[in-house]
């Protein structure tokens, strides 16, 4: 375990050592992946300021919807969601096979590699938007800061599953940056208020396919519209990411012995 | 003239070909299309609950907005940037300053083949998925001066991006900026929302700006009534309006093509 | 016992076929007809510790792919593989911790930053202990002279300071066992040389070298045994020297003649090409003909004005043993008799 924890220590050091090399070009994407992550809380404020509501959600309650959600990615991309990308671009071009020479798990390894300092930055913006949607609304009780913390702990385990899914697809589907679009728009459903959605699909975007536990479940916590009950949740998410572990690593058996 | 028409042909042809080993890539457009417009189709739909129209839109028109939308990036859409940040940064651009075909062109020429798989692997099918599955209308007001102008963001959205990928020629990394570029540029095209949504000072700058030529009026072309920034236009003028953009785009594309040209010879980047 | 005990390892791949034609293109569309390709075809061999091994083999001999079974990045689809008492593909991390690789084509260094960074992050995955790294890298940076090359960024680094590095990025964990796979590929000579000189010397310290090359110069500078790979089999596992005789004793003779050589020669002749009408190359077996009566005999019959005589070059017995159609029988025949079946062939030498 302590190695594994001064493997990352030297990842982050080397990550970094990399982007002061394009320091200027680092703050601008920083602003920038910031200024991205407002896009769809943008539209939002436009809506609703053109008369147009959720019905059921103030402004600043569907705006909390959507902070919970980058704050999430802000966690997930830089620590894990980076793997993606990694076997993207390292199994096309033949490189994923210098990961396996390492004395490393090769699943620590590619998240190691796909390390991405930048995406801090959606923790800024996350943390901004956060902010001012709980300035709209009433206090959360200490019970809803709670059962928010434990829900967000599912919501990134959700993110860290789906990394696994996508990126062990890449093994096989070698090449195609259209993992991205497709985690962009399954995920798409989690930005909103899950009230919208009729009754099946928020049943299934609860239980089957929990994109809504990535936002909507504990920014509803945090309201105060989920009860203890709502923590079951955990049990799933952490079925889901024993699921994805398995497959990630029953794809990269099909790879080591597939590969070219 | 021929010898030329024959290379961009051929270039196509060798395009179509590539990504036909690819066309799963491209299949993933029937899932990502369809799901993303289910998404729209939920919040329209609670949006509109006790309304007949938000911002003089109904909810069929809503629909067929983004109906038409995502059938008009099918169509248009390229990674020329990418590409060609991609060769700069690897060095094999100098394989194309070698070739006596400007490489604009080239990319212009793979982009044809590309989106010519395209049409039959991407945009029918999404588009009869719209029609039977969600019932969107998706009938042009006039088919003439809706292809026209699909025509013209085709080729809008091939310069806007060929220059995005220019600029590898001057920063060296730049991923990040690209990415944001591109999704402002999407936002400012009206992809995820009518421009009319826009407060009326953004809309008056969006106006000028040459976004809204890749998405929004062909958009709106296709409809069958343009408006923006309080400007109403017919099809002949918005259109008229499209292509005098779209030649402004090209010749600044090309300078800056000329400019890059220049640094890579002179500097050899 | 053996450092590394291969047994009938043989390797599968499954390949798509696609068209050329607008309609085979149209076609594969639909379905991609398949075929099963034998990369590695049961081959075995042992490597004891200490030696320096080369693979030869033509491109897509099945050479690399033989590599990344014994490296454990591959799983073989059948046979075996025992390297320093571990099954590579089944306990990977133990064994890889043991093994280096350096690939001529595929950098481990990190583009925009120093080597000496991407050492130290090589040293907490690998889990070297501070004072060991330092010593390694100390001995290493000596021995490769990179003191100052390592950190400037790697981006700025030419090709031959680039790859000394990358074989100090694979040498970090004092590895017992070091895969390179055309290490010295687009190198100028004197990198070349720095290079040989130091996988000699490691050599020396008892670490064993796989190499893959086509670099025959570097093979006969630096490789005891030579294993040659066409077809995913082994068709020649010798010494260099030995590799050699089995040709038999063998020269190459360039002669200016006064009268015209005709086709037909005694045996032990054999005409390569003809230069110009009264100039030609021969093969000269001096077991059948030795050389003293070789030059009497021709002196009398066409005169010789001028002459030089040539050791048959390894190249000519690559070229040989590569250009072998895929035949079974004669992946089976002993390799002397391949030789004869070829020396009936004519001009195939040049």
């Amino acid at each position: 375990m302590k190695g594994i924890w001064l493997c990352w220590g030297a990842v982050f050091r080397v990550k970094l050592a990399e982007m002061m090399a394009y320091r200027s070009h680092f703050a601008l994407s920083m602003l920038l992946l910031i200024a991205g992550d407002l896009a769809v809380p943008l539209v939002t404020l436009l809506v609703y300021s053109s008369g147009a509501s959720f019905p059921g959600w103030s402004l600043y309650e569907a705006l909390l919807v959507q902070a919970v959600f980058v704050l999430a990615k802000g966690i997930a991309f830089p620590f894990f969601f980076g793997m993606v990308g990694t076997t993207l671009s390292q199994v096309r071009e033949g490189t994923f096979d210098l990961l396996l020479l390492k004395p490393r798990p090769v699943m620590l390894m590619s998240m190691l590699n796909g390390f991405d300092p930048d995406d801090f930055g959606r923790l800024l913006s996350g943390g901004v938007l956060f902010g001012y949607a709980l300035s709209g609304i009433a206090a959360p009780g200490a019970g809803d800061w709670l059962r928010f913390m434990l829900l967000f702990l599912a919501s990134i385990s959700i993110l860290f599953a789906m990394s696994l899914f996508l990126s062990g697809l890449l093994f096989r589907w070698v090449g195609s940056s259209r993992v991205f679009d497709i985690f962009d728009a399954v995920t798409s459903f989690g930005m909103y208020p899950g009230t919208i959605y009729s009754k099946t699909l928020s049943n299934m975007l609860t239980y089957v396919l929990p994109i809504g536990l990535i936002a909507f479940v504990p920014a509803a916590a945090l309201l105060g519209r989920e009860g203890w009950g709502a923590l079951w949740a955990l049990a799933s998410a952490a079925g889901i990411v024993g699921v994805s572990m398995l497959y990630w690593n029953a794809m990269l058996k099909n790879y080591s012995s597939a590969g070219g | 003239m021929s010898r030329l028409f024959a290379m961009i042909r051929a270039i196509g042809f060798v395009t179509y070909k590539e990504w036909a080993a690819f066309r799963t890539h491209m299949l993933a457009s029937l899932l990502v299309g369809p799901v993303l417009f289910l998404v729209q189709v939920f919040i329209w739909q609670a949006m509109f609950v006790g309304k007949e129209t938000i911002n003089g839109l109904t909810f069929q028109q809503m629909l067929t907005y983004f109906g038409v939308v995502t059938l008009i990036h099918y169509i248009t859409f390229d990674f020329a940037d990418w590409n060609l940040q991609m060769l700069v940064r690897s060095g094999k651009f100098v394989t194309f300053a070698l070739r006596p075909l400007p490489h604009w062109l080239f990319a212009l020429a793979q982009k044809i083949g590309h989106r010519s798989l395209a049409l039959g692997v991407e945009v029918l099918p999404v588009m009869l998925l719209f029609i039977f599955l969600f019932g969107v209308d998706l009938m042009p007001a006039s088919p003439g001066w809706a292809a026209i102008s699909i025509l013209l963001s085709f080729l809008m959205n091939f310069f806007i991006n060929y220059c995005v990928g220019l600029t590898a020629f001057w920063l060296v990394r730049a991923e990040g900026i690209r990415r944001v570029f591109l999704l402002l540029k999407d936002i400012s095209a009206g992809v995820f929302l009518p421009l009319s949504f826009f407060p009326e000072v953004l809309q008056k700058i969006l106006f000028f700006l040459p976004f809204q030529f890749i998405t929004y009026l062909p958009t709106r072309v296709y409809i069958g009534d343009y408006e923006l920034a309080g400007v109403s236009l017919t099809m002949a003028e918005a259109v008229g309006l499209q292509a005098a953009a779209v030649a402004v785009t090209a010749g600044l594309a090309l300078w800056l093509y000329h400019l890059a040209m220049k640094r890579f010879t002179g500097v050899g980047v | 016992m053996d450092m590394i005990e291969v047994k009938e390892l043989t390797r599968t791949f499954t390949i798509y076929e696609r068209g050329h034609t607008l309609r085979e293109v149209a076609k594969s569309l639909i379905r991609r007809p398949m075929k099963e390709v034998r990369a590695v075809d049961s081959i075995s061999f042992n490597i004891s510790q200490g030696e320096l091994v080369a693979f030869l083999g033509p491109n897509g001999a099945g050479k690399s792919t033989t590599l990344k079974m014994l490296s454990g990045v591959l799983h073989p689809s059948s046979g075996d593989i025992r390297c320093m008492g571990l099954v590579p593909w089944k306990q990977r991390r133990e064994y890889v911790r043991k093994i280096g690789a350096v690939f001529g084509q595929k950098s481990q260094l990190l583009w925009d930053i120093p080597p000496s960074d991407a050492f130290y992050m090589n040293k907490a995955i690998y889990g070297v202990p501070d004072k060991e790294y330092k010593e390694t890298l100390d001995e290493l940076v000596e021995l490769l002279q990179v003191g100052d090359i390592m950190r400037k960024p790697t981006r700025q680094l030419s090709l031959g300071e680039r790859m000394r590095c990358e074989f100090i990025m694979a040498m970090l964990h004092r590895p017992d066992l070091v895969f390179l796979d055309e290490p010295t590929i687009g190198l100028d000579m004197i990198a070349k040389e720095n290079i040989r000189n130091f996988i000699r010397s490691m050599n020396r310290k008892k670490v064993t070298f796989i190499l893959t090359t086509h670099d025959l110069e570097e093979v006969e500078l630096l490789a005891e045994r030579v294993m040659v790979i066409n077809h995913g089999r082994i068709i020649v596992d010798d010494t260099l020297s030995g590799l050699r005789k089995r040709l038999g004793d063998k020269k190459t003779v360039r002669i200016v003649t006064e009268l015209p050589v005709p086709d037909e020669l005694p045996a032990g002749l054999r005409i390569m090409e003809r230069i110009r009408p009264f100039e030609v190359e021969l093969e000269v077996d001096t077991e059948i003909l030795p050389l003293r009566p070789f030059i009497s005999q021709f002196n009398e019959q066409f005169g010789i004005l001028d002459m030089a005589i040539e050791e048959l070059p390894i190249e000519a017995v690559m070229k040989e043993l590569y250009s072998e159609p895929d035949v079974q029988s004669y992946a089976a025949a002993p390799v002397q008799n391949l030789f004869q079946v070829n020396n009936g062939k004519t001009r195939s030498l040049d």
